[in-house]
This record gives C-alpha cells, structure tokens and sequence, in this order.
C-alpha cells in the first residue's frame, strides 16, 4: 500500500478555509495544479484541455476580492476539472467526439455558472467515452486515460478523465456525467469518492444529453465533505431544466458529520452472486464496518435487477438515438467535406464524426424504438422500468439505505475487453439507481492484492441525498484509504 | 426475437441517418444481434397490468411552465461563429429544393 505526505493534497474544503484565512493565495493553488497537470498529464491523460489563461485570471480576480474584503463565494480557492460533455462558454466542447470539431460553447452550463458564481475556478476538460458511451473511456475519439494506480489499466468511464485527474492529484475535485454509472465506476476504479444525485437534483442545462431520462451531472473528489460541499452549490432547482426538481432539503454540510447509529441498510445479496472474490471480501468487510458504526444490516430483495442491463440498454439507446439526431454537420460541428447534397452533409457528417461504440448504440436505438418493434422493446422496457421503481420502493419500507459493491471487478487492463455485451456488464450494479432515479455514491473501500482500488456503493430513496453522503462520510472516516496517493503521482 | 439480417442494418442506418461503409456492416450486424439476443432476456419479465414509466420524477414534480414573455435568445454573432458554413449573415447548406 502506497502511504504519502498528505499536507500538499488537501481536501477542496481544506483549501477553500486555507484561501480563506490567507494562508495560501488562489494564485498560488492555480500554479500548484497547473504545474501537477504539466508534469503528469502526459503519462495520465486526464485533460483534453486546459484554461491556463481563463483560471489565472480568475485566481488573479479572486485574490484581489479578498484583498479588498469583498464576500467570497462558497467555492473560493478550490480548483475543478470538468467532464468535456458539458458547456463552458468560450471553450472547446468535445464529447471526445470528431462530430464537435470546431465547437466552442456559445453558452455556460447552469452548473458551471452556479460554480463561478460561488468563486470556483474551472481549470479545464476531461477525457470521456465519445458522448458518455462507454465504461472504461477506451472510446475517446482523441486519447486514452490511463489509471494513475496502474497505468496499463482503465480509469473506467465514461468519467475517466475525471476520476483519473483527481486520483492523481491533478485537481481536487472534478465533475463527471453518470447515466449508467459513469461517474461511479471511474469513482471506484481510481479510488475515489464519486456520487449520482438522484435524477433532477442537478440541471442537466448546458450537460450534452445521452439518455435524458437517466443522466445527471456529478461531483468527484478525494473526500465526501467536498462532495457534500459541492452538491450544497450545484444542487438547486434551475428553470431551464424542466425536469429539475424541486429544491430537496439543502442539509448536505449541516448533516454531513452525525453519526449513522441506528441506520437500516438492506443489501440485495441475492444479486450479488458472480462477484469477484476479492471484491467479494471486501464488500464483507464493508458491510461489518457500517455495522461497527452502529447500523443494521438486512436483506432485501432486487432480484428484478437481474433486468435492469437490458432494460437500461433499451432505453439510454432509444434515448441516444433522438439525442445524438441534433449531429447532422448543419449548424454546428463537423460537416463532410464530401457532401455535395443535404442528405450527403447528414450521412456522411455523421458517418464520419461518431465513433463504432456510438454508431452502435444509436442504431440499437433506432432499432427498439422502430415500427413494429416499438411495443416489444421499448415499451416492455419501460414497463419493467417501473417494476424495477417498485421493487426499490418495496425495499426502501424497510430499510433507509441499500449497499453494494459498485463494480463487479476492479480495474482491467486497457484493451482486455473487446467485446461490447461484455463491456456493459461492467454496469451491472450500477444502473439500476439510474433506472429508478435514485442518489447512490461510490466512496473507496480499500484495494486488492495488486493495489486495485475498490468501492462501496451507498443507494439512497429518491431525494435522499444528504442521507447518502452522511453515511459515505461516516464509512469513509473509518479509514485512510481515500487519503492514498498513487506512487508515482504522490511528489 | 427479432430477426436481423444486412437489409435491417441499412434499414436503420438509413433511419439514423448515417452511412455504412463497406466492411462495417458485418461488425455492426454481428454486435446488434448479440446484443438483442442478450435484451430478450425481458420476454420474462411479466409486465400484464404495468403502465410504462414515462417520466422517473412523476410523484415529485409538475412539469413548469414559464411565463409567456420574450426573452433574449442566441445572438446571430455568436451563432455564426460555430456553424461549418455562413454567407451574408445566413447558415449556408446545400441546395434543399432542385431547381425545375
């Protein structure tokens, strides 16, 4: 196990109080993580781009604010990579797709906007599967992110870059999309804590859609405390979002330390069959840890998850289908220099600019949701959706949170999985929070022999949210392993 | 279920709006057949008497409406500047109705 200094990598709150009491200038915290993303990125690959300019200039404003004693955003001092599948105006939007060359955002996502607003400083944009499809962000259209815990393997994705540029310490928090479980699992794999609001707890304005039924933004950092700090800012209700909830509870900070003495948690172990026997041992381990906390610990039935891989397959597709329909090289993005005719700039454009992973998905999509086969498919599918809402419901009348392993295997080596069924399998314990719209985080529950991260995963009932990450934080207090630095990034 | 054969990967790349090049259609149809044969696993699900979940935050919220005023919108100059083609202030495509 790789022990380290832990005084140059703090917390994002840390460095928020740090700024705050003057102790180290947003100038000074800028250069630090600029300077880290310099020296490794090249071997990690986090980053698709970086605003050096755009955030030492607003390092340079934030400094001169606290000088002049003016008040000081929530997020002062604290540095945050973003996933490039959402908008940050003047910048370029990837998707890490060709389709998007040439794209510079017109306009701020709203969770951008609520970021800067409270001082933030967004220090550039992370690799991602093409359009967010994908579990192991192998398919970027532009580059590989590596694990900073072993650089022969996948950070997962579709949030690798993220979750790979907070593992290695390049930034201390970062925000990643999860429609399937694409911040969770990169969460796990790299070590992280990593956490999926439930569904309209964040805007989706400004997030590039893949399966607009499913998607939400998602705060990645070292510690749960800036999860918690983070979704105190982001999570409000935004009117250019009408699937936004309305505000749930905002006790995210003010809840974040009590104890969870007396917390039910129910665990599906029946669908736990087919896990991993180092993954196995620790989840055992996991489950005795909360229990030390004072939790109690029953079964419940999710067997209907069994279902939720296709049933999820089904829908994000048809989703994606009508989504990724806005790509057409007309009024943005990359039309086929071979088009001579309209339909030409659509076929070509698109057959040119999307990758096998998404061809793929958006004909699946186009597949279930065509004539004839509308019923059997996509209207079965959301028929077991609401079973699968149901049996959650059922389950949560018993018990105030449901654990699981986040993945069914730790990190694998890049370029070991080719075949897609298999890819998506990686998913399996993560999708059905999407499906049902519930708050479920990945916070690291240690490693395995060959120092593969591993990851707890905490479900909470819709709205739930605070709940979750005092219990993440509770679990989390009980170990070092979420202050563990990869060898080679830890000087 | 579902049978799929060359003909039903056009079919839907022809409704999807992308071209399949030669050579990528054998992969395509070999990945979509595996990959339905796998999500007929729902034909066991018993859903006789379940309505379709069509929108996951029903209980929660009304679908908001706005208030019925213009407000700004995307300036043409900012639009411009990201469209592949432009001339004279106007997003530029191929002819869409032939001449007679």
């Amino acid at each position: 196990m790789d022990s380290n200094n832990t005084q140059s990598f703090c917390s994002a709150t840390e460095l928020h109080n740090r700024f705050i009491r003057g102790e180290q200038s947003a100038q000074e915290i800028v250069s630090f993580y600029l300077s880290r993303i310099k020296k490794y990125d090249g071997q990690i690959d986090a980053f698709l781009s970086t605003f050096e300019e755009r955030a030492q200039k607003k390092a340079e404003e934030l400094d001169k604010k606290r000088k002049e004693n003016k008040p000081l955003g929530r997020l002062a001092g604290v540095v945050i990579a973003v996933k490039d599948n959402i908008n940050v105006q003047g910048e370029m939007t990837t998707c890490g797709s060709h389709i998007l060359e040439g794209y510079r955002s017109p306009f701020n996502a709203t969770a951008i906007r609520l970021i800067e607003e409270e001082d933030g400083i967004v220090i550039g944009k992370t690799n991602l599967d093409e359009f967010a499809m994908g579990s192991s962000t192998e398919h970027s259209a532009f580059k590989t992110t590596k694990n900073p815990w072993n650089l022969k393997c996948t950070p997962g994705g579709s949030s690798g870059g993220s979750a790979a540029a907070v593992a290695g310490r390049l930034c201390p928090t970062a925000l990643g999309s999860d429609t399937g479980g694409s911040v969770r699992q990169p969460g796990a794999l790299c070590g992280i804590a990593a956490f999926k609001p439930s569904y309209g707890r964040i805007s989706r304005y400004g997030l590039v859609a893949y399966g607009s039924s499913l998607d939400q933004i998602g705060p990645m950092a070292t510690d749960v405390e800036d999860i918690a700090l983070l979704m105190q800012v982001l999570g409000k209700q935004c009117e250019k979002d009408s699937t936004s909830v309305q505000k749930g509870e905002d006790t995210f900070l003010e809840n974040l330390k009590k104890p969870i003495k007396g917390l039910k948690i129910g665990i599906p172990w029946e669908f736990l069959q087919g896990l991993h026997a180092e993954s196995r041992e620790n989840f055992d381990k996991a489950i005795n840890t909360l229990q030390e906390l004072g939790a109690t610990v029953q079964e419940v039935d999710l067997s209907i998850l069994k279902y939720s891989l296709p049933t999820y397959y089904i829908i994000a597709t048809a989703e994606a289908s009508t989504n990724l329909a806005r790509f057409d090289g007309i009024k943005y993005g990359r039309r086929s220099p071979k088009a001579t005719t309209l339909d030409e700039v659509y076929d070509l454009s698109r057959q040119e600019g999307f990758g096998a992973e998404v061809k793929r998905r958006i004909l699946l999509g186009t597949f279930v949701l065509s004539s004839g086969y509308q019923d059997a498919y996509y209207r079965k599918a959301q028929k077991v959706r609401t079973l699968i809402m149901q049996k959650y419901n059922e389950a949560f009348a018993g018990c105030d949170l449901i654990a699981t392993p986040v993945t069914p295997n730790p990190t694998f080596e890049l370029g070991s999985i080719k075949d897609p069924l298999q890819m998506y399998l990686e998913d399996i314990y993560t999708i059905g929070p999407n499906l049902a719209g519930l708050p479920a985080i990945s916070v690291p529950s240690g490693f395995t022999k060959d120092n593969k991260p591993l990851g707890l995963q905490l479900i909470g009932p819709q709205l739930a949210d605070s709940l979750v990450c005092q219990a993440a934080y509770a679990f989390q207090e009980t170990s070092n392993h979420h202050r563990l630095i990869p060898q080679a990034f830890s000087s | 279920m579902a049978e799929l054969k060359k003909e039903t990967v056009h079919y839907l790349a022809d409704l999807a709006r992308i071209a399949v090049v030669e050579g990528e259609e054998e992969a395509l149809l070999a990945d979509l057949k595996k990959i339905l044969a796998y999500i007929d696993l729902l034909e066991e699900v018993d859903t006789s008497n379940v309505s379709p979940c069509c929108y996951v935050t029903q209980s929660l919220t009304k679908t908001p409406l706005r208030k019925d005023e213009v407000e700004p919108s995307l300036e043409r100059s900012v639009f411009l500047k990201i469209t592949p083609q432009n001339t004279a202030g106007m997003l530029r495509v191929p002819t869409v109705m032939k001449q007679q």
